[in-house]
C-alpha cells in the first residue's frame, strides 16, 4: 500500500503539485482514510435502515392514521404480515392462525357468537373485525391493551386461543429460513420482538374500509350512492330519538367509549371494562364497536349472544334492562316496521370490503 | 519518509480507537481498576430453613405441602445510597430473576460507602405501561435478550397492558402425600403495589474489589396469612377481590427479601 501511494505520488508530481505538498496531502490522506476505517457506522447497523420506501395511507376524510414513528408502513411488510396472519406456526399445536378467528371473508370476524381456539377451547368474547383497527386508541374490548403491537401477545399467549409463549412463537418463525430471508427484506433486522409485532401490527393498519356506498353519499356527495330507503335510515341513525350517532360518531362510526348497553343483569362472567380498571361503575361496559361491515359480521355483542341486526335494533328499542351502569344513551324509541327497514339498509350500506385491498400484495 | 512513518503509525492507532457507542443493554462489566468497585448482586431462594429449588414440595403449617413451578420477579433501579445521601444508580436498570440464577453484575462505580441500597421489586411507573400510559413493553425491544423483552414465562399481561412485577405458579398438596390437589397463579403487578426495599448496608467498598450483596428471598413468607385452600388464583386485575389479594402475596414476597452484605466466609 506504501508503495502504491509512493507510485500516486510520482504520478501527481508530473502533472504540476510540488513533491513536498504532494507528500503532505498523501499523508493527511492516509491519515483520513484511517480514521473514516475506524468511524464508519458498522454494517450490521446499516443494515437496519436499508428498507424500502414507506407506504402512506391517507384517507381524505378520515383523521389521520397514527402510525409510530419507528414503524413505518411498508409493502413488504405488509405482506410479511398478512403470511404471518395466517400461518398457524404462531399457535401452540400449530393448529390456529389469527385468520383462524378473523377470516377476510367474513370481515375479519369468524361468523360464530364466541370463537374456538386451540384443542376446541372457548374464548369468552365474540371475534371483532380487524377493520381500522389503526385508529384504536386501546385494544380488546375492555381496552385492556394499549398497541397494536402489544396486542400481539394477546391471542398468540391466550389459555384458550394460541396458547404458545410469544418467545416458543418466536423462535419458530427465527428458525425458518423463509421467514429469515423476509425479515432481512422487510426490516434489514432479524427475528425480533419488535420486528415480529411490528410485522403482524402493519399488516393490521392495512386493513382500511372507507369507500361504502354510505362513504360516496355523505361524504363525497353521490346521491345515488344510497337507496332512498338507505338515506332514510341515515337520518333515523342520526336522529336525536335513537341518538345512534352519539356513540358510533363518523367517520369510523365508533367514539371508542366504554358503554354499558343494558344487555344483561349481571356481567359475572366478562365484567368488561372493569375487568381492568376494578372500577365497579366500569362493569358492564364494553368498547363501542365499529359498524363498519356490520353486516357481515353477525353474531353481535361482546359475547355473540345477539344473533341477527333486527334483534340487536330490538334490544336498542327497547331500552335494555335498566342496568345501573347503563349508558343514558340506551332509553328505548319507537320504529316501525319500515323504519327499521330503512335502519338495516342504512348498515348495510356501511360495507367495504375492497379499499383495503389496494394495499394487498 | 520518516514523518510518512509517524504519521501512519498515529493513523493506525485511530483504527484501534472505535466510533461506535455501546449498546445500551450491555453489562460492561468492566475490570475494577483501583478506584473502581463492581457490585453484584448474589440471589439467594429460600423456603424457611430450607434451600429452595423449583417443583419440590414444601412444609406449610397444618400439615400441607407447597410446591412452586414459577417464582420469577423484577428488579428495577437498584440504587447504592452513601451516607451523604448521594444515590448511584446501578446498570443493568432491570434485572429479571429466577430460582438458581447466578449472579447480576453491574457497571464499575467509584468506591466509597455503601450506607444503603434501594430498588424496587417490579417495574418503576415511569417504565410499565398501564391502561394506555406510555411507557415500555416486550415488543419494543429488538434484542430478545433484554431483561424488558418477552420471557418465556411471560412476565407482560397478554390481555392486559403492563408488566408483571412477581409470577408464582405451583401447586399445592393439602393433604401431605405429595401429590397435588389444585394449581395455584398469582400474577402479582400494576404500578400501586410496586413494592420498595431500602435496606441498611453500612459497608466501605473497596477499590480494585467486587462488592457482593446477597438478594435472599424466604419463599415461606408468601403464605403468611394466606388461606391456600381459597386463595388460588389472582391476576391482580379483574375484580376488588383480585387486588386485595394480590397486594397482601406482593407484601408478602417483598417481606421475604433480605439484603445483606455477602460473607464468603458463609459459603
Amino acid at each position: 500500500m506504501v508503495s502504491r501511494l509512493r507510485n500516486m505520488i510520482t504520478a501527481v508530481t508530473k502533472y504540476g503539485l510540488p513533491k513536498s505538498k504532494i507528500k503532505k496531502l498523501g499523508s493527511l490522506a492516509l491519515l483520513s482514510f484511517f480514521v473514516f476505517l475506524a468511524c464508519t457506522p458498522n454494517q450490521d447497523q446499516q443494515k437496519s435502515t436499508a428498507v424500502e420506501q414507506p407506504v402512506s395511507i391517507a384517507i381524505p376524510h378520515f383523521p389521520e392514521m397514527p402510525v409510530p414513528e419507528n414503524r413505518p408502513i411498508t409493502k413488504k411488510r405488509i405482506a410479511l404480515g398478512k403470511k404471518l396472519f395466517n400461518d398457524p406456526i404462531l399457535s401452540k399445536n400449530q393448529d390456529i392462525s389469527c385468520a383462524s378467528c378473523h377470516l377476510s371473508a367474513k370481515a375479519f370476524t369468524d361468523g360464530r357468537n364466541v370463537s374456538t381456539g386451540t384443542e376446541g377451547r372457548q374464548t369468552l368474547r365474540n371475534s371483532p373485525t380487524l377493520f381500522n383497527l389503526a385508529w384504536q386508541p386501546y385494544l380488546f374490548m375492555d381496552g385492556g391493551n394499549p398497541t397494536l403491537e402489544s396486542q400481539v401477545f394477546g391471542p398468540i399467549e391466550e389459555h384458550t386461543e394460541m396458547d404458545n409463549p410469544f418467545t416458543e412463537a418466536m423462535a419458530r418463525v427465527a428458525a425458518s429460513a423463509e421467514y429469515q430471508r423476509l425479515f432481512k427484506e422487510a426490516f434489514g433486522d432479524d427475528v425480533n420482538p419488535f420486528t415480529l409485532t411490528t410485522a403482524l401490527s402493519t399488516f393490521e393498519r392495512s386493513l382500511v374500509s372507507y369507500n361504502s356506498p354510505f362513504d360516496q353519499f355523505y361524504y363525497y356527495g353521490d346521491s345515488s350512492a344510497l337507496s332512498p330507503s338507505a338515506q332514510r335510515g341515515l337520518q333515523l341513525f342520526t336522529s336525536e330519538a335513537l341518538a345512534c350517532e352519539s356513540c358510533h360518531s363518523f367517520p369510523l362510526t365508533t367514539n371508542f367509549s366504554f358503554e354499558n348497553i343494558g344487555l344483561k343483569t349481571h356481567y359475572q362472567t366478562d365484567s368488561g371494562r372493569a375487568r381492568v380498571t376494578q372500577v365497579a361503575a366500569d362493569h358492564g361496559k364494553f368498547k363501542v364497536p365499529t359498524l363498519r361491515n356490520i353486516t357481515l359480521t353477525a353474531p353481535y355483542m361482546h359475547d355473540g349472544s345477539v344473533e341477527t341486526l333486527p334483534e340487536v335494533i330490538d334490544h336498542f328499542a327497547a331500552g335494555g334492562v335498566a342496568h345501573p351502569n347503563q349508558s343514558n344513551q340506551v332509553k328505548g324509541f319507537t320504529i316501525t316496521p319500515q323504519q327499521k327497514e330503512d335502519l338495516l339498509a342504512f348498515l348495510a350500506s356501511l360495507t367495504d370490503t375492497n379499499s383495503y385491498q389496494q394495499y394487498q400484495d | 519518509m520518516k514523518k510518512i512513518a509517524f504519521l501512519g503509525l498515529f493513523a493506525l492507532s485511530t483504527l484501534l480507537i472505535s466510533c461506535e457507542e455501546d449498546d445500551n443493554n450491555t453489562n460492561n462489566n468492566q475490570e475494577p481498576t483501583d478506584t473502581k468497585v463492581t457490585p453484584k448482586f448474589m440471589y439467594d431462594y429460600n423456603f424457611g430453613a430450607d434451600d429452595f429449588q423449583l417443583d419440590q414440595y414444601y412444609a406449610l403449617d397444618g400439615g400441607a405441602q407447597v410446591s412452586f413451578s414459577l417464582a420469577s420477579f423484577y428488579i428495577s433501579q437498584p440504587t447504592l445510597v452513601d451516607d451523604n445521601d448521594v444515590e448511584t444508580p446501578l446498570t443493568p436498570e432491570y434485572i429479571i430473576v429466577r430460582p438458581g440464577d447466578g449472579p447480576t453484575s453491574f457497571d464499575a462505580i467509584e468506591s466509597g460507602h455503601a450506607h444503603r441500597l434501594k430498588f424496587n421489586v417490579g417495574i418503576d411507573a415511569a417504565t410499565n405501561t398501564e391502561n394506555g400510559a406510555s411507557g415500555v413493553q416486550p415488543s419494543d425491544f429488538t434484542d430478545p435478550n433484554h431483561p424488558l423483552a418477552p420471557q418465556p414465562e411471560g412476565m407482560y399481561w397478554s390481555w392486559a397492558s403492563g408488566y408483571i412485577f412477581v409470577k408464582l405458579e405451583g401447586a399445592y398438596d393439602y393433604d401431605g402425600d405429595s401429590q397435588a390437589d389444585t394449581t395455584f397463579k398469582y400474577h402479582l403487578g400494576v404500578n400501586d403495589l410496586l413494592q420498595v426495599k431500602d435496606v441498611m448496608l453500612h459497608s466501605d467498598m473497596a477499590g480494585g474489589e467486587d462488592f457482593e450483596v446477597d438478594i435472599k428471598l424466604d419463599l415461606k413468607e408468601v403464605f403468611t396469612n394466606l388461606d391456600i385452600n381459597t386463595e388460588v388464583l389472582t391476576m391482580t386485575m379483574g375484580g376488588p377481590e383480585n387486588k386485595a389479594l394480590a397486594t397482601k402475596i406482593i407484601q408478602n414476597f417483598a417481606n421475604g427479601i433480605s439484603v445483606e452484605k455477602h460473607d464468603h466466609g458463609s459459603n
